[in-house]
């Protein structure tokens, strides 16, 4: 198995700059922020995914993600999508947008998966807010 | 250095490969180690 040259240049992206990619947290109190976490129970990876809204746009987004290259790239590569959406247009992201842009293998499609159960607990999170 | 098998006109590389996990599980997912990592990652960042 071997990671497609995005990810590769994702992951290392990351690894350079982890501040420029939206690495780390919002306070999950502030009522204007979403969390969401999910784990991958596949292979332990677990992400946590924080929006910052302003009505229902999507003002800002963090990440923390603990798992393997193609998790964490897919947790960037989501954070990028997101930001400037709003709820509804986060909600037609779906795991295949980012495992074909990132031209994930079959067996690491589940960490597409993982980001965009993420998004979606973050989403249920800031509509129980509401 | 690349090994290449064919012939000169339509040569295969292997390239050399960057492997991962696959969707196994981390070797020791439920172990200290893992815990202690989550725990830096997730419980005990600072704020």
């Amino acid at each position: 198995m071997a990671y497609s040259q995005k990810v590769l240049d994702r992951f290392h992206s990351v690894l350079d700059d982890p501040t420029k990619h939206s690495v780390g947290r919002f306070d999950p109190e502030d009522p204007n922020v979403a969390t969401g976490m999910t784990g991958a129970p596949a292979c332990g990876d677990v992400m946590r995914l924080q929006l910052k809204l302003d009505g229902d746009l999507i003002e800002d987004v963090k990440f923390k993600t603990y798992g393997c290259g193609s998790a964490i790239a897919s947790s960037t590569m989501f954070v990028d999508m997101l930001k400037g959406k709003t709820v509804e247009q986060a909600k037609l992201i779906k795991d295949k947008d980012i495992a074909e842009a990132l031209e994930l293998p079959p067996i690491k499609l589940h960490c597409s998966v993982l980001a965009e159960e993420s998004i979606c607990k973050a989403i249920e999170d800031w509509e129980s807010k509401q | 250095m690349a090994k290449q098998i064919g012939h000169d006109d339509k040569p295969v590389m292997f390239r050399k490969t960057i492997a991962g996990k696959g969707s196994r599980a981390r070797p020791g997912v439920y172990s200290k180690e893992y815990r202690d990592n989550f725990d830096k990652i997730f419980t005990k960042e600072k704020k």
